[in-house]
């Protein structure tokens, strides 16, 4: 169990900040994940923790201990890390328990002892007696679960997961997370591991920090980090966001103001207390809504804002449609909807039930990424 | 708990351990490939231009314009260039038979056509001798009695170039069957698709395509071409037809090593046209991996229809005659009494067979003797492969980089380059110890030492490139330091690839004559030595006995490591089908 912070991490290679200026502390026993899309930078940070990549700026500490900082570190075999590799990494000359107690061997436990650790750590990740086998006759999810009992036999203070569950399939998914979370409360290590997946990071961890281009965008608790978005990058990387642009009218009580989108005056969730004037909200799709069309019929501004249906996606449980509002045709909003809709290019009237603004000063990119370009951080 | 108690800057410490061993290794190989690859070479070169290079080059230009000289350098280019041309035919067509068309036992055909990777030349010139000589059964098929000639016709240019071109076929056959196999199945169907009939899918997307690879499999052949000692030793030495490399030859053996400073110009003459072959075939073949992008799958091969038969009846009648008649002439030579009698149920006899290897005390020498050389330079080469491999490949140390180029160097020089090299090293005494090796044993090992490590440091390279990196960095995180994790994980994984190299390297040596034929003295002779003698002193017949002794042990030994070769990675053997 460790205290592990990051303090300034840099990391330059070819001539590209890979990872910049990265801070992020992650208490004891946290399960902390790396978000990001690929080419964001968080895997080096994971080598960088592992220690297989050297710093070019910045410090590493355990607890107290200082890991790595540029021009010195502790090698990767000093520093009492699990690493669970995205490959799984077994060694397959060797068996479920030659893979799981080769750390021991390194400490040169006692055999028995050994044996011990090995069968309480094959017991807690669900293979029990599963020791004499071959890893190659295991399965995708058997390795992964033998990677688990290596690291939990190593007993680290650390413990990295590198895409744990990229290379299962939809069921295996749910019955491996099961398997972590058991694993996190076996082992009581900190636990970091990256994805690019967000369902993958809101299932396991306690704690995200999203990641773009080599820099930290937010830190949060997945319910605030969808919730409560810091910038239009993380509004956009998580939950489908798409951003509006807003007019501040007045506040309305705590954490709330009165805003103009599109025409239409509503009241939306925001941080403290704000300026007035223009600003950048985010909308989820699940919180836009078509009202019903007695209510359209009556053509009051309290019925909604008016839009034009462009195109319906039909997907199984629920239909993903886009709409235009009038007030700006050009602007492609996304809503989804179990009710039947009207046919494409039907005027409507549409509701909106929940939105954030985004901290002011924080939407400068807003306004250079159109909202008809939010599907694409899908 | 944790590693705190001693402090931040005692944690910090304890990279510098682990960082000491690789170096310790690292110094250690190091010194072992400059002193075996990199030292004879650079003396080779500082014996000629020691008076600085206008005096070298003219001393080069004085020795390159003997009559002698300058005969043999237009016959080796003569003879190799030509044995070039049959070896790019034979085996590009061959690549393209194999991998283009629906023929059958293409595992049989592709073992056939290797064969000559495993035979040593001098066996395949002794083969060829038998199987075209007066005495060939070959004249036994009736119908056939009229065309057997009075004198061996493939003594001269035209059987160098026939036994060479063989022999190196095999080299353009891997070459382009490589780039066929990358070659995407899209880009011949697209032509199909286009309306080209095979042939003309072949001759205007096909080999276009292939002219690269067939291209650098010519200059790896012309490279072994002019290399080549055992062919020219035995066809042309008799045949009047001097090569440079029988030409150095035969100054040093019957100069001695007064003639040192000539052959060793001769040989630089020789290395350099080697090195022009090498730097064609490496720039071809780095200008090729940007060409073509490996996507989707091989093609499946072309059916061949009513060719079928004809096609089936004529490649196995080659094979026939090109590798499998030569050597059951050369067994046939070996089981008669003596030379000159044909092969009957009256004359069949294994007395040859067993005279070699119990009364004949030359042979039985050489059996011991190239057991043990070639024992020895595999498990030393393979116990250094590994590390050094390691390094180069999983620590990415740019020194270790470094050793593998300059490994590379012995190998692919003709071996009567590094054997004068060698001689110029090792004849005087040595520093410290005080005692020359010329005239041991040792220098034989010295030499195969420097020659054969690249043979096995590639199949081990090619196998740690394929071996997963996560599988080593999951031992560091265990907390495993170098030498563990070399030994626990790293030399297991490696283990077959590793055996491979171990089986090249005795191949290759076991029945080395190149390198040798200027290094062996009395009790020091090989099995490739005692070869070229006994046919040089008119004893076909022992000779021929003690090529069939050496094939049965190299078959058997490719055998074992085909077995072996189910385990392995790609591209570590050669001969893989």
């Amino acid at each position: 169990m460790a205290h592990v912070s990051l303090r300034g991490l840099t990391r330059i290679a070819g001539g590209k900040r890979i990872v910049d200026d990265f801070s992020l502390e992650v208490p004891h026993g946290a399960c902390q994940a790396l978000l990001g899309p690929s080419g964001c930078g968080k895997t080096t940070i994971l080598r960088l923790l592992a220690g297989f990549e050297t710093l070019d700026a910045g410090e590493i500490r355990f607890d107290d201990d200082i890991v790595a900082r540029p021009g010195r570190q502790l090698e990767p075999e000093e520093r009492r890390v699990g690493m669970v590799f995205q490959s799984y990494a077994l060694w397959p000359h060797l068996d479920v328990a030659g893979n799981v107690d080769y750390a021991l061997r390194v400490r040169k436990v006692a055999r028995a002892e050994r044996a011990a650790r090995v069968a309480e750590a094959l017991e807690i990740v669900g293979l029990p007696g599963f020791a004499e086998r071959k890893v190659q006759s295991l399965s995708g999810g058997q390795r992964q679960r033998v990677a688990l009992a290596r690291c939990l036999a190593m007993r680290p203070r650390l413990v990295l997961l590198d895409e744990p569950l990229a290379n299962l399939d939809a069921h295996l998914r749910e019955t491996m997370i099961d398997a972590f979370r058991t694993f996190h409360a076996a082992s009581g290590a900190t636990m970091i591991y990256v994805t690019h997946d967000q369902a993958e990071a809101m299932a396991l961890a306690d704690r995200i920090a999203v990641m773009d281009s080599g820099r930290l965008r937010q830190v949060d608790s997945p319910v605030r980090l969808y919730d409560a978005p810091a910038d239009a990058m993380v509004a956009r990387f998580i939950g489908q966001g798409q951003l509006v642009p807003v007019d501040i009218i007045a506040p309305a009580g705590e954490g709330r103001a009165r805003v103009r989108v599109f025409g239409h005056e509503m009241v939306l969730r925001c941080s403290g207390p704000m300026r007035r004037g223009q600003a950048t909200a985010c909308l989820r799709p699940d919180a836009i809504a078509i009202a019903s069309p007695a209510e359209g019929a009556q053509g009051s501004l309290a019925g909604g804002i008016a839009a034009h249906i462009r195109d319906v996606r039909f997907e199984g449980a629920s239909r993903q449609v886009r709409i235009a509002p009038e007030a700006a045709p050009q602007t492609l909003l996304t809503l989804r909807t179990r009710e039947p809709v009207p046919a494409a290019g039907t005027l409507v009237k549409v509701t909106v039930d929940d939105g954030w603004i985004l901290p002011q000063g924080a939407e400068q990119e807003a306004e250079t990424a159109p909202v008809s370009q939010a599907q694409a951080a899908e | 708990m944790s590693i705190g108690q001693a402090g931040i800057g005692g944690a910090l410490r304890r990279r510098y351990p682990g960082i000491g061993a690789e170096t310790l290794i690292l110094a250690a190989l190091g010194l072992y490939v400059v002193v075996l690859c990199v030292w004879p070479l650079a003396r080779l070169l500082a014996t000629i231009f020691a008076d600085g290079a206008t005096e070298g080059i003219s001393f080069l230009m004085e020795t390159w314009s003997g009559r002698a000289a300058q005969r043999a350098t237009w016959n080796t280019l003569e003879a190799s260039f030509l044995a070039t041309v049959l070896s790019v035919l034979l085996g590009g067509a061959m690549a393209l038979i194999v991998a283009l068309t629906d023929l059958r036992y293409k595992a049989l055909l592709v073992f056939l056509l290797l064969l000559p990777l495993l035979i040593p030349p001098q066996i395949s010139a002794l083969a060829w001798l038998a199987m075209i000589g007066p005495q060939s059964p070959l004249w036994l098929i009736p119908g056939l009695e009229a065309l057997r000639p009075a004198r061996n016709p493939l003594l001269g240019r035209d059987g160098i170039v026939l036994v060479m071109g063989l022999e190196h076929a095999p080299m353009v056959f891997l070459a382009v069957r490589a780039a066929l196999r990358s070659l995407p199945a899209d880009l011949i169907d697209a032509a199909r698709a286009a309306g080209s009939r095979p042939l003309g899918a072949l001759a205007r997307v096909i080999l276009p395509l292939m002219l690269p690879a067939i291209t650098a499999g010519a200059a790896l052949a012309f490279v072994s071409a002019i290399g080549n000692f055992g062919v020219p030793a035995l066809l042309g030495i008799p045949g009047r037809y001097p090569m440079l490399s029988t030409l150095i030859y035969q100054r040093l053996s019957g100069f001695g090593p007064g003639a040192l400073p000539e052959v060793a110009a001769l040989a630089l003459i020789l290395a350099g046209m080697a090195v022009i072959g090498i730097v064609i075939q490496t720039a071809i073949l780095r200008s090729r991996s940007a060409a073509t992008d490996r996507v989707g799958g091989m093609h499946a091969g072309f059916s061949l229809g009513r060719w079928f038969w004809p096609m089936t009846l004529f490649v196995w009648a080659l094979m026939l005659l090109i590798a499998v008649m030569p050597l059951v002439s050369l067994a046939a030579s070996a089981l008669v009494p003596s030379v000159g009698m044909r092969l009957t149920w009256e004359t069949l006899t294994f007395d040859n067979l067993i005279y070699v290897v119990t009364g004949l005390g030359s042979a039985q020498r050489a059996f011991v003797n190239s057991l043990f050389l070639a024992g020895a330079a595999a498990a030393i080469t393979v116990s250094v492969c590994a590390p050094l491999a390691w390094l180069m490949v999983a620590r990415r140390s740019r020194v270790a980089q470094w050793l593998n180029i300059a490994a590379d160097a012995p190998y692919v020089l003709p071996g009567i380059v590094l054997s004068i090299a060698v001689i110029l090293v090792l004849l005087p005494p040595l520093p410290i110890i005080g005692i020359s090796l010329y005239n041991t044993i040792w220098i034989l090992l010295f030499a195969y030492l420097a020659r054969f490590l690249a043979l096995a440091l590639r199949p081990v390279v090619a196998a740690m490139a394929q071996l997963d990196r996560a599988g080593e960095e999951a031992a560091q995180m265990a907390g495993a330091r170098p030498f563990f994790r070399l030994r626990t994980i790293v030399l297991p994984l490696l283990a077959p690839a590793l055996g491979a190299g171990a089986i090249l390297v005795f191949l290759g040596a076991f029945s080395e004559l190149t390198v040798s034929a200027l290094l062996w003295s009395r009790g020091s002779e090989t099995v490739g030595v005692v070869i070229f003698s006994l046919y040089d002193e008119g004893n076909s017949t022992a000779a021929a006995a003690v090529s069939v002794w050496v094939l049965l042990i190299i078959l058997a030994l490719a055998f074992l490591v085909s077995l072996l070769g189910r385990r392995l990675p790609e591209g570590v053997l050669p001969w893989r089908m």
